[in-house]
């Protein structure tokens, strides 16, 4: 039982993976609490996908991916305010355009033949093949998010609960959620390394979904979240090792198996609160 | 009923005001004002411009015409049934939520806004249920822990937001009490209500339909013309019971159509 | 320049892109019209492990996408009834999990890893026979649905709530909206893969709506221009070997933002008119 832990512990690519999770975990715990509070999952997920083709060019020039990323997310944003407002589009139809071309020219420039051959990797990650450099980055960029949500928590709190209240509490709204979105880009920035594009809204959302149904106070929320996210890390890196799968996509079945867990237990509390009254 | 002295400022003042979105004007002809340690009802159908009095007292819009002074720090409190009851939050977190009016962008709340919270849960009623989950409270238990976030943020005005929405006769009691007791301290109240009869039981009377229709104490001012002024619908008289009965027209609200409004809330929870 | 329309497959692809033309042309304004774009992306999204089972079970393809798509839709009914979950967050969760279980059945299970690519989005150049006769159902279906419904979606689409005092049936127009739109998407898989079904079902509508707003020439406009767009694309696909969905959806992209430029710039001009006869 023991060999069984601790024989892919022998490996670098193993512990590298494991610590490159560990800190995606803890940040994507953290701030995907809000992301579910705020209910701003599906703009989470267009997020990443719109950031795709900052992120392609970057590969393709070889700039540093966060400057890339930062540039696709700041057009992005741009682009989903002028379909907005120019083109009076609902919010809906406005994000499917803009996220749909965007998409549609980063993955034209990531899978044509001139490119080089890594592209693939930005779209389903590389958990494996995660640098100790990456994982510096990663912990920089989590400290700095950690930071911003530990100062903003209470307001945060405030807003997210009574979203009128907050000019009389002296908090500017528009700012708030401006903050909390440039947050969130700044984790799928970091989490695209190990998960890839398409997949990284899993570890955003999905712990917190998890942790929502068992946890009723946001501080062991946000706590189990981060327990989630790194316990699907580990239970998928595991699988890949031992069954060969792509680890990217096996942390997020373990999640998916989480959340079910979750989701089971507290539609359970849910029958016997009711039964109580 | 308050007893402080007609010397003393007023909280708020009004005088013919317009106020809208846009450049247009949802809300006309206001005048009226505040003493501090006043109780005031807010009358009128939905639609019919309570919002956004309430915006504009709390500083988030200015009138497009007249003028509006505001002498006191405001808060809103909601109405509670909109509040969401699966939120991670306990009683003492939401009236801690208060603090922030007081604090700048960078500090958090400390012990001390804690404590502060804590006792303005004491003066609501709720300070056994300080730990326990927002969403479990009651409905009449969720506003005061809204009133007491007002009182955290050292409301002097405070804006209570169809308070007595669903709630049973105890629950209407308790928050009658609440009133009064902040009255009493020297705080004013604006409430926004349906129901004419209690209205009758505060300070003054403000009622409006677009635009103002009368503001003085009810008493005075609140007999059928203003009635059917205010709500637009028919007026009649309950055998047997105290004042007029209003049957409201169609813009009254999807909860009142049919409902005739008398002394006793019928409102179902 | 036309060199590649002599191609036997690319002759196959253009068929295929003007069949989804009539289909999405005729529906993708319901699909903006009536705010339903989230939930024609997430079809195609959650299609794709349907559509990889099929491919390494060698089923038909169409079967494996109705069927994920079926079990999509059922689970967002019950999870937007649960007062608890929110269904923002679940949705997002499911349609993630689609993909990395597509992944997984692709790379590891059936290793078809080249074809992922495919899947997710799309090979004109790999049409089949029987991708051309979904099509053509859809385009006849699409057709029928929009001559039988139109004016009942539009006066729901406007008024919910007075549509469903007229008449009890109102639930069903909707199902029948929602399942004409997956059967739209399902068909549009095979050309432009999972992730980009937007690019025809909704950019374009969008397009057209900018200058159009009746019905009967929002729909007759998009036929037209996603048989246009599709065809570019499709061209710009053989000559860049890039995937077709990924072409097009720059091309209707583009065309989206230029039409918006052009009402911009109309709308100034316009307004300096006025500004001058005052």
């Amino acid at each position: 039982m023991i060999e069984w832990l601790t024989e892919p512990l022998g490996y670098g690519t193993t512990l590298r993976a494991l610590a490159e999770i560990t800190v995606l975990g803890i940040v994507s715990g953290a701030i995907g609490c809000w992301i579910v509070l705020y209910e701003i999952s599906y703009s989470a997920e267009s997020l990443a996908h719109g950031l795709f083709p900052g992120l392609v060019a970057a590969a393709l020039i070889g700039a540093p991916l966060l400057l890339g990323g930062a540039v696709g997310v700041l057009l992005a944003a741009l682009l989903i305010v002028i379909a907005t407002r120019v083109a009076g589009e609902s919010a809906d139809t406005a994000i499917a355009v803009v996220i749909t071309t965007l998409f549609g020219a980063g993955v034209l420039l990531a899978l044509s033949p001139d490119s080089p051959p890594g592209i693939q990797e930005l779209l389903f990650g590389n958990l494996l093949g995660a640098t100790v450099t990456d994982i510096l980055t990663a912990a920089a960029a989590g400290i700095a998010v950690l930071g911003v949500l530990w100062l903003l928590h209470d307001r945060l709190l405030a807003v997210g609960f009574d979203r009128d209240s907050g000019p009389a509490l002296g908090i500017s709204v528009g700012a708030l959620n401006l903050i909390l979105l440039a947050l969130v880009s700044l984790t799928i920035l970091v989490a695209v390394q190990g998960l890839g594009n398409l997949l990284v809204a899993a570890i955003l959302v999905g712990p917190a979904a998890a942790a929502r149904q068992v946890n009723h106070r946001i501080v062991p929320m946000i706590v189990t979240a981060a327990a989630i996210a790194i316990a699907s890390g580990v239970a998928g890196i595991y699988a890949s090792f031992y069954l060969k799968t792509a680890a990217g996509a096996s942390v997020v079945v373990a999640l998916l198996i989480f959340y079910l867990l979750a989701a089971a237990y507290g539609a359970t509390q849910g029958k016997l609160t009711a039964a109580r009254r | 009923m308050s007893d402080t002295t007609s010397n003393d400022p007023l909280f708020a003042e009004a005088a013919d005001m317009a106020a809208g979105y846009d450049g247009r004007p949802v809300l006309t002809d206001v005048t009226f004002d505040v003493k501090p340690g006043e109780t005031i009802g807010i009358l009128g159908p939905n639609g019919g411009g309570k919002t956004t009095l309430f915006r504009c007292l709390l500083g988030q819009i200015e009138p497009l015409i007249g003028t509006l002074v505001v002498n006191a720090t405001s808060a809103t409190v909601p109405q509670s049934d909109r509040s969401r009851l699966d939120y991670p939050v306990t009683c003492l977190d939401v009236a801690t939520m208060g603090a922030l009016a007081r604090l700048p962008w960078w500090r958090r709340p400390g012990r001390a806004d804690r404590a502060k919270a804590g006792k303005a849960l004491e003066l609501v009623g709720l300070g056994e249920r300080s730990g326990d989950s927002f969403g479990e409270l009651s409905g009449g238990q969720r506003q005061r822990a809204l009133i007491a976030r007002a009182l955290t943020a050292e409301a002097q005005l405070l804006l209570l937001d169809e308070p007595y929405t669903g709630l049973d006769t105890a629950s209407t009691a308790l928050l009658d009490q609440l009133i009064a007791d902040l009255a009493a301290d020297g705080r004013s109240v604006l409430i926004t209500t349906h129901d004419v009869d209690q209205a009758r039981q505060w300070d003054r009377v403000l009622c409006l339909n677009g635009s103002q229709v009368i503001f003085g104490e009810p008493a005075d001012v609140l007999d059928r013309e203003v009635l059917e002024a205010t709500y637009g619908g028919q007026i009649i008289a309950i055998p047997g019971e105290p004042g007029y009965g209003v049957l409201p027209a169609d813009h009254c609200g999807d909860d009142h159509d049919g409902h005739v409004h008398h002394g006793h809330t019928d409102e179902t929870p | 320049m036309l060199d590649p329309f002599n191609l036997p497959y690319v002759q196959e692809g253009l068929i295929e892109i003007l069949l989804l033309a009539v289909a999405a042309g005729l529906i993708g304004p319901w699909i903006v019209l009536r705010g339903l774009s989230f939930y024609s992306h997430a079809i195609g999204t959650a299609a794709f492990p349907g559509l990889v089972l099929a491919d390494g079970l060698s089923f038909s393809p169409a079967l494996g996408a109705f069927g994920m798509a079926g079990i999509f839709t059922g689970l967002s009914a019950l999870i937007s009834r649960s007062r608890r979950a929110s269904a923002d967050s679940v949705t997002a969760l499911a349609l993630v999990t689609c993909l990395a279980a597509g992944v997984i059945l692709a790379s590891d299970v059936f290793s078809s890893g080249s074809n992922i690519d495919t899947l997710l989005f799309g090979s004109l150049l790999a049409i089949g026979p029987a991708d051309l006769w979904l099509a053509a159902a859809a385009a006849v279906l699409a057709l029928l649905a929009t001559g039988l419904f139109s004016d009942r979606w539009l006066a729901k689409g406007f008024d919910p709530e007075s549509a469903s005092t007229l008449r009890s049936g109102s639930r069903w127009l909707d199902a029948i909206l929602l399942a004409v739109v997956a059967i739209t998407v399902t068909a549009s898989l095979s050309a432009v893969g999972a992730l980009l079904v937007s690019a025809l079902m909704v950019v374009p509508a969008a397009t057209v709506r900018l200058v159009a707003r009746r019905v009967s020439t929002l729909q007759a406009g998009t036929v037209l221009l996603v048989a246009a767009e599709g065809t570019v694309g499709l061209w710009l696909s053989v000559k860049t070997d890039a995937p077709p969905g990924a072409t097009v959806a720059v091309v209707s992209g583009s065309v989206f933002g230029l039409t918006l430029l052009a009402r911009v710039f109309e709308r100034k001009a316009r307004a300096r008119g006025y500004a001058r006869t005052a």
